[in-house]
């Protein structure tokens, strides 16, 4: 039985740092990490490559989170997405729901374990 | 009677005008101001024109009496008339040539009157008036007599008495104009005072409404900041995990020493940022509270396996009590947890040895829970047992122990808006106990008992704003409101009502919210009615002495629909439970 090759996330977040610490952190817990710094750029890669999970930061400099989670789950076939921020799932009151995101992290609470319980 | 000075009979018209002019003398040789002379004169010409007219003539007699401290000059009319009844006499003050007008007016015009007569016997009245004191003047009564007998033998020209009322006349008319005319001067004073006041108030008005904005500001900067505080420091979090967890090859001792630190204190600065901005959602009224149903057992058994990083020390032992035994409880979990997490922190963080005991017991009666967390650490001298839950204060042992000196203030925000309320016992060296207490459920209003009389509650607030919003709350509550603008009249209302609940702010026109809460303890009807204080005041210790009988006191900065409501049902709950 050959080893199934790692899911693949797509790590999107304009905040190099966060970026990096965070696909540093996840390829350790066994993931493959695609990354984008833009909205734009996250539309864009996902013609290349379809992930299994976005990660995708609120707070983009181009196109709001909220909005890139629409465009990707508008058509029902899109990756799943869940989105990821500083604040809390309450901040934000009903937008999480009405972007067609799976689901809400906070950014403190990004682990490989908490990435891998979403998708399951 | 003392000292006879003179004595005139009455017989004829003439002795009424002639005891007038004596009457006005005496009166001046006494020390009696004009005024004064001008109304013992005409009592005792009124009296005297009686005792002519219905009497048939009879005598006045002028004395002093009394001690030198309390001299008073004394006029006895008598006449040997038919007598009348008192009450005929002196019954009413309808105009009219009856016998009593003129008494009547005699008796408004001394400090003493006396009035003595029956059938048959005759009349016999007594004037009296207070020598004025301190006017240098108080003459012997020797003095006074031999002036009297003088007075006495000199005439009684017609022309003259005409004169001398003429000149008493217009001496009175010109006090009386005088009088006028300080009395529009006062009204007018009043009136720009009045102008002056209400240009207080609006300017007032003003100023709170700038102060708002401003603190809505600091709200709202605090918040943004905070969170641009966060991006960072969960970076750094993330990557000394990274170094910590090996990722990228081995850390020698020291290494992994240093990145711990780095570590810690970037979860300190968190915590610390986290805390921040709690406190500033809980104040800018953007927390809202999510009760759910669960069991007291499993919140503790969470909280056992949160904690276990913070039981550092072996010398302390964290202990939860058991609480199977409780019902289930309807309040916002993840709030509570939040609260005794905070405490739980602050006992291990101020005990070297000892234990930290949670535990949670059941109020019935008033259908609160009540947590608890004790410990054996160092304690809180009493001056700063209630300081340390307001914001920014930290006590002078505090800082050394870490914390942000933030917990406390939102440990009491949070219990306000879920109903309840936190507080601390201790001694310094013995250790200390935190409590937090809530409502069983959460917004629950107050039952409503069939065919029972409608609970009522009394507001006492002079800001309309307020009161606007609190009616609502509790109507919808299912109570019935009564308002007052001032403490005066909540009092009044109160004695007047008997309400079930009183709501009250602390600063108020004409009696203080102090004031009106030991008033309603002294009144026997209204010393168990159970008051919530809701204040924007920053109460210090003295004050919050003086608010002990209240049953809750609510920052009004923290009053929210659900948590007040919560209040105001476990108030009436409490009530229900001691009638």
């Amino acid at each position: 039985m050959t080893p199934r090759p790692p899911p693949v996330l797509l790590n999107v977040d304009d905040n190099e740092i966060a970026r990096y610490a965070r696909s540093r952190t996840l390829r350790h817990a066994g993931f493959e990490v695609l990354e984008a710094d833009s909205g734009t750029q996250a539309l864009a890669s996902l013609e290349a490559r379809e992930p299994a999970l976005v990660l995708l930061d609120v707070q983009l400099p181009d196109i709001d989170g909220f909005e890139v989670a629409r465009r990707l789950t508008s058509d029902g076939h899109g990756p799943n997405v869940v989105l990821v921020s500083s604040r809390e799932l309450t901040d934000y009151g009903s937008l999480v729901d009405d972007s067609g995101a799976r689901g809400f992290l906070p950014k403190n609470e990004l682990t490989g374990a908490a990435v891998a319980a979403v998708m399951r | 009677m003392g000292t006879r000075l003179l004595s005139l009979a009455l017989g004829s018209d003439a002795d009424v005008v002639a005891a007038r002019q004596q009457a006005r003398r005496i009166a001046e040789l006494c020390g009696f101001t004009t005024q004064a002379q001008t109304r013992i004169a005409t009592a005792v010409s009124e009296v005297a024109r009686n005792a002519v007219s219905h009497g048939g003539g009879g005598e006045v007699a002028f004395a002093l009496d009394g001690s030198d401290e309390l001299q008073r000059l004394e006029i006895v009319v008598a006449d040997t008339g038919p007598g009348t009844d008192p009450q005929e006499a002196l019954g009413g003050g309808e105009p009219g040539p009856r016998r009593g007008s003129g008494l009547v007016n005699a008796r408004r015009l001394v400090d003493h009157f006396e009035f003595d007569s029956a059938r048959g016997r005759g009349t016999r009245v007594t004037l009296a008036q207070r020598l004025p004191r301190g006017s240098g003047r108080a003459p012997s009564a020797s003095a006074l007599q031999s002036a009297a007998r003088r007075l006495q033998s000199g005439s009684s020209d017609p022309l003259n008495v005409v004169l001398q009322q003429n000149r008493e006349l217009v001496e009175s008319l010109a006090a009386l104009h005088d009088r006028e005319r300080e009395a529009a001067r006062l009204n007018r004073e009043l009136e720009e005072t009045n102008r002056g006041v209400v240009a207080l108030y609006s300017e007032l008005d003003e100023k709170a409404e700038q102060l708002r904005a401003a603190s809505e500001m600091k709200t709202r900067f605090l918040s943004q900041m905070t969170h641009e505080f966060r991006t960072p420091l969960n970076s750094v979090i993330a990557l000394s995990r990274l170094l910590l967890d090996r990722v990228d090859g081995e850390l020698n001792a020291e290494q992994a020493r240093q990145v711990e630190y780095v570590r810690r204190a970037a979860q300190g600065l968190l915590d610390l940022v986290n805390d921040l901005l709690d406190l500033a959602k809980v104040e800018a009224g953007k927390v809202d509270v999510r009760p759910i149903e669960f069991a007291v057992e499993d919140l503790f058994v969470a909280l056992r396996g949160a904690l276990k990083p913070l039981q550092t020390n072996p010398q302390v032992n964290l202990v939860f009590r058991a609480a199977d035994g409780l019902p289930p409880v309807y309040a916002d979990e993840a709030k509570v947890a939040q609260v005794l997490r905070n405490f739980i922190a602050n006992a291990l963080r101020f005990t070297d040895s000892g234990r930290v005991t949670v535990g949670a017991a059941l109020d019935d009666a008033a259908r609160r829970l009540v947590f608890t967390v004790e410990d054996t650490g160092i304690g809180i001298a009493p001056e700063h047992q209630r300081m340390i839950f307001d914001e920014y204060t930290q006590v002078d042992s505090g800082r050394p122990r870490g914390g942000t000196g933030l917990g406390l203030p939102l440990c009491r925000r949070l219990a306000a808006l879920m109903g309840g309320d936190v507080d601390v016992e201790s001694e310094p060296a013995r250790g200390s106990t935190f409590r937090l207490v809530l409502p069983l459920r959460f917004g629950e209003t107050a039952p409503k008992r069939d065919g029972g009389p409608l609970r009522r509650l009394l507001l006492v607030d002079d800001e309309e704003s307020f009161r606007y919003v609190l009616r609502h709350i509790a109507e919808d509550a299912g109570l019935h409101v009564m308002e007052a603008v001032d403490g005066a009249a909540g009092l009044a209302l109160a004695r007047e009502q008997r309400p079930d609940l009183v709501v009250m702010d602390l600063r108020m026109p004409r009696m203080d919210g102090f004031e009106l809460l030991g008033q309603l303890r002294l009144d026997p009807q209204l010393s168990a009615t159970p008051v919530i204080v809701c204040t924007s005041l920053t109460l210090d210790l003295e004050q919050r002495r003086g608010l002990s009988s209240a049953y809750a006191i609510v920052p009004k900065q923290d009053v929210a629909r659900d948590g007040l409501a919560a209040l105001i049902a476990s108030a009436l709950a409490s009530l229900e439970a001691s009638p």
